[in-house]
């Protein structure tokens, strides 16, 4: 019992002083550290309605009456205005042959002129007093009015062989004629009433730089020119190789006048500019015919004139099989054109035309191996040299309702722009196009497996080159893509970890 | 006499020992004085539960340096797994004897602390997320800590074959936290790994820690004023009867530490910000053209995930862990008792109780040497242990364990004690 007691002691003795010190343990074992992480790398989820209206003034998306997607490609807004077309009348000399004088209004544009509104200019008139008495001297115009009674004004009194200078403004002054003339009336008045000429060898009159802020009259035929402008269809720039085919394309001219007299629409060219770098000329009686442009019927108003060109007046479908890159258009405004002189216009010095030519696509067609490429900057998370990435997967969903497939591949290029890697496999990543019959969306997995080299070169890319190449869900079937369509998408990966 | 002992989890072995001082800690009845004053010093009373498997499997050498090697641990694992920590450090113990009365004063410095952690957390920091896509992951871990000072004062009385006691103690908290409630749950979406991480969890603190933005966590120095008395006060009773069936058998039974501390200093809770989705870089506002910025998604994440500061209470009830327990000594010979413990173990902390088993023996090796061996059933655990009793003279020197398999290699070597002081009499 004594020695089973002595052996005991032994062991008690050997349990209290026999531990491993283990404050001595200097890290954990990162040899066989080697977790598995898989995280999102990005989202992002692309529906058209969102993105309405929101590229540039030039190009824009809109969602038309049926809920369908429409391309919008616009030129620039070309104004016309009336400073442009008429013209200030400068001077207007004349002399004092009698009492009145009746002298011609010489309006540089083929205009019959009823009412006008004077924005400016003077009337001058220049004299001598020949009575040995002092006299006032009377101006009587009957075509002009101040605030609504002929303009009748005196002035002086002008002393024995004194000098006769009188300068009035014209401005807000109207004018009312019958014909292109007006009469100037200009009397001396002396202290007993006696009323006379001023002699004809020493008046002299003018009326100069006279400028008009409204008037009224029949307007004859004249060709204005309008606008001329070059639209950049970029939805095709990027074309590669493939087709694509819109069903229903429409240029649209928008129109908005507030000239008061019958305007045409007069296109002299629009044609379309191919990325074969052919030139195609769009046909239609509306192209050599011209249109006609609203006008309004009292001023400071704006009538809106919104033109088609469809396939139904055209040859459009035909014209956007053909991949344009451009369209190109030249118009001209014929004044009167019908020289219909029962008509009485009116125009003010803020009249104008404005005009803008849309391309309109909707999004309602057809499209087979339609190839597009952009050139992105890249940059793979940085690992901070703190561990290394092994063999690991890129994981790729989407979810589409969008009646379009597509198969895309990004290569990777390095800072000279060469090609290091591609980015999805060799055969790039399909995205299923989405068949209505088949439900809501459609999803499509892809996982795309790489190398420890290939992240490592991946890391030194600075670009990724990406090609993508869209066809309509059964093609040739024609597909129409709405307003509420979107893709969702997102990208993970999933790797092992080393030297962490 | 002086005493020194190791022991397991909240051990039993060295309240079982002969004429042990400290028994009265246990069980207040048992106080077998007959000297006029007993006096002890410094006993400290420590133990370390570890739940997982056992750390000598996961720690290797190469050359002069020790390797943790965690992957060696992670399948040992639970559903839940745990760090415990209990200390009593008791400063000085002063008792005597009256007729039949004893009666004695002490102070203590007490500790229940806490750490629990789900396999899924090491899971995921060890493997990744990469093998648990389309799997929720729940990786809350849990803590409670309890740190007190504790002056009390023991009273038994000797009816003849039944001894009645009782420790009244005052405490004080110094510090306090714990986590509350809610869990952080993580979900890999298998379609591109989107991570969602909802987080309910949810924490208190009381003259413990701040938690500063960022994931800064200062914890709180205990100052001598912390520990001062005055603070954070609650009131815990021990109580004990032991009954002497003859003069080698006798049966006890003992309830320890029922009470709790009501604290009110510093209370903070702070919680997790709900569900978030990371998704990676979001590219609809510029998938082509503005590249992608990895570093502002990571701050999103970390900022979504960060806790705040919320609605406190003014003040906590905490109540102790407290243990139940009967037992019985069976004395075989001049050289052979036997012990038996039955007891319960409860836990404040999420409210979980465990069983535990002690049997012990003691022989005489010399006349002033015992040896103990002892068997205990602690947490889900067998444990095997040895003690040395020592009593040269007045004092009483102790060395325990219940739990040799520290030192000998096994998957079960999850906890470990320490239990020493020094007691004479006169």
């Amino acid at each position: 019992m004594r020695i089973l007691l002595t052996v005991a002691l032994f062991v008690t003795l050997f349990v209290f002083f026999a531990c491993e010190d283990y404050r001595d343990i200097n890290d954990f074992d990162r040899s066989d550290y080697r977790p598995e992480f898989a995280v999102p790398l990005a989202t992002g989820e692309f529906e058209f309605s969102e993105i309405i209206g929101q590229t540039s003034s030039e190009s824009y998306l809109e969602v038309n009456e049926d809920g369908q997607v429409v391309f919008v490609f616009s030129g620039d807004v070309a104004r016309q205005g009336s400073l442009d077309i008429f013209n200030e009348i400068q001077l207007i000399p004349f002399v004092a042959q009698d009492s009145c004088n009746v002298i011609p209004i010489p309006l540089t544009n083929e205009i019959l002129l009823d009412y006008a509104v004077l924005s400016g200019g003077s009337m001058s008139i220049l004299s001598r007093n020949p009575y040995a008495e002092p006299i006032m001297v009377e101006l009587y115009l009957p075509e002009l009015r101040v605030d609504g009674e002929e303009y009748l004004r005196e002035f002086g009194p002008f002393a024995p062989d004194e000098s006769i200078t009188i300068d009035q403004p014209l401005e807000g002054i109207e004018l009312i004629l019958g014909k292109e003339e007006m009469t100037i009336c200009v009397t001396a008045i002396l202290p007993d009433g006696t009323r006379d000429r001023l002699p004809s060898d020493n008046t002299f009159g003018a009326l100069r730089n006279m400028t008009f802020s409204y008037i009224e009259g029949y307007w004859d035929y004249e060709v204005i020119p309008m606008d001329e402008d070059t639209i950049e269809i970029e939805v095709f720039e990027t074309l590669r190789r493939g087709d694509m085919f819109f069903e229903e394309p429409v240029v649209t001219v928008n129109l908005e006048n507030s000239f008061g007299f019958p305007v045409r629409a007069d296109i002299r060219a629009l044609e379309m500019y191919t990325i074969t770098g052919d030139t195609f000329e769009i046909e239609s009686p509306f192209v050599e015919n011209g249109f006609d442009i609203e006008y309004p019927q009292n001023n400071g108003e704006f009538e809106n004139t919104i033109f088609q060109f469809t396939k139904d007046n055209s040859n459009l479908p035909t014209a956007t099989s053909i991949k344009p890159l451009a369209l190109y258009y030249d118009m001209y405004a014929i004044a009167n054109p019908d020289r219909d002189t029962s008509i009485t216009g009116f125009m003010s010095d803020s009249s104008e035309i404005i005009v803008r030519v849309d391309v309109r696509l909707p999004l309602k067609g057809r499209a087979s191996e339609f190839e597009a490429r952009d050139t992105v900057d890249f940059q793979v998370p940085e690992t901070d040299g703190s561990y290394d990435i092994e063999d690991g997967e890129l994981k790729l969903y989407f979810e589409n309702s969008i009646p379009v497939g597509l198969t895309v591949q990004g290569y990777l290029w390095d800072e000279n722009n060469q090609v290091i890697d591609s980015l999805f496999g060799q055969d790039g990543i399909t995205v299923v196009g989405h068949d209505a019959a088949t439900g809501a969306f459609t999803t499509t997995d892809a996982i795309v497996p790489f190398t420890q080299e290939q992240f490592d070169l991946w890391e030194s890319a600075e670009k990724v080159h990406i090609v993508a190449r869209f066809t309509s869900v059964n093609y040739p079937d024609i597909v129409t893509i709405r307003g509420d369509d979107k893709m969702r998408f997102g990208m993970g990966i999933k790797a092992e970890l080393s030297n962490l | 006499m002086a005493s020194s002992a190791t022991f397991g989890q909240i051990g039993l072995s060295p309240f079982t020992a002969p004429n042990a001082l400290q028994g009265f800690r246990l069980n207040p009845a048992r106080t077998n004085f007959d000297k006029k004053l007993y006096v002890g010093l410094g006993h400290f009373n420590t133990d370390f539960y570890n739940s997982a498997g056992d750390v000598t499997n996961a720690v290797s050498r190469e050359g002069d340096k020790l390797f943790l090697d965690i992957g060696e641990l992670v399948g040992d694992l639970e559903e839940q797994n745990s760090l415990a920590n209990n200390v009593e450090f008791m400063s000085l113990y002063v008792g005597t004897s009256v007729n039949r009365w004893r009666f004695g004063l002490y102070h203590s410095f007490r500790l229940q602390a806490e750490v629990r952690y789900p396999r899924d957390l090491v899971e995921l920091i060890w493997n990744g997320n990469g093998p648990y896509v389309g799997e929720e992951l729940s990786i809350a871990p849990g803590g409670f800590y309890n740190a007190w000072n504790q002056i009390g004062a023991h009273i038994a009385y000797d009816f003849g074959k039944i001894q009645l006691g009782l420790n009244l103690n005052r405490n004080f908290g110094a510090s306090y936290g714990e986590t509350e409630s809610g869990d952080i749950s993580v979900y890999t979406d298998p379609d591109f790994y989107e991570i969602t991480v909802n987080n309910t969890h949810q924490v208190i603190s009381s003259s413990f820690f701040t938690y500063e933005e960022d994931y800064t966590v200062d914890v709180e120095e205990n100052a001598w004023r912390q520990w001062a008395f005055g603070r954070n006060g609650g009131w815990s009773l021990d109580l004990g009867l032991n009954f002497q069936v003859n003069e080698k058998l006798s049966l006890h039974g003992f309830l320890r530490d029922l009470g709790s501390i009501t604290y009110d200093e510093n209370i903070r809770r702070y919680g997790g910000q709900g569900e978030f989705i990371y998704d990676g870089a979001q590219l609809e506002d510029g998938l082509l053209d503005q590249g992608i910025d990895y570093d502002v998604n990571l701050d999103t994440i970390i900022t979504e995930l960060d806790y705040q500061e919320i609605q406190a209470p003014s003040e906590k009830e905490v109540s102790l862990h407290a243990t139940y327990g009967i037992g019985a000594d069976y004395l075989l010979n001049e050289k052979n008792r036997f012990s038996l413990i039955l007891s319960q173990y409860h836990s404040s902390f999420q409210d979980r109780s465990f069983e535990m088993l002690h049997l012990g023996w003691h022989g005489r090796l010399l006349k002033w040497m015992w040896l103990n061996a002892n068997y205990s059933y602690k947490f889900d655990r067998h444990n095997i242990g040895l003690g040395l009793t020592l009593n040269p003279g007045p004092f009483q020197f102790m060395l325990y364990t219940d739990n040799l398999f520290v030192v000998f290699p096994n998957e079960q070597g999850q906890q470990t004690a320490l239990f020493g002081g020094m007691s004479f009499t006169l």
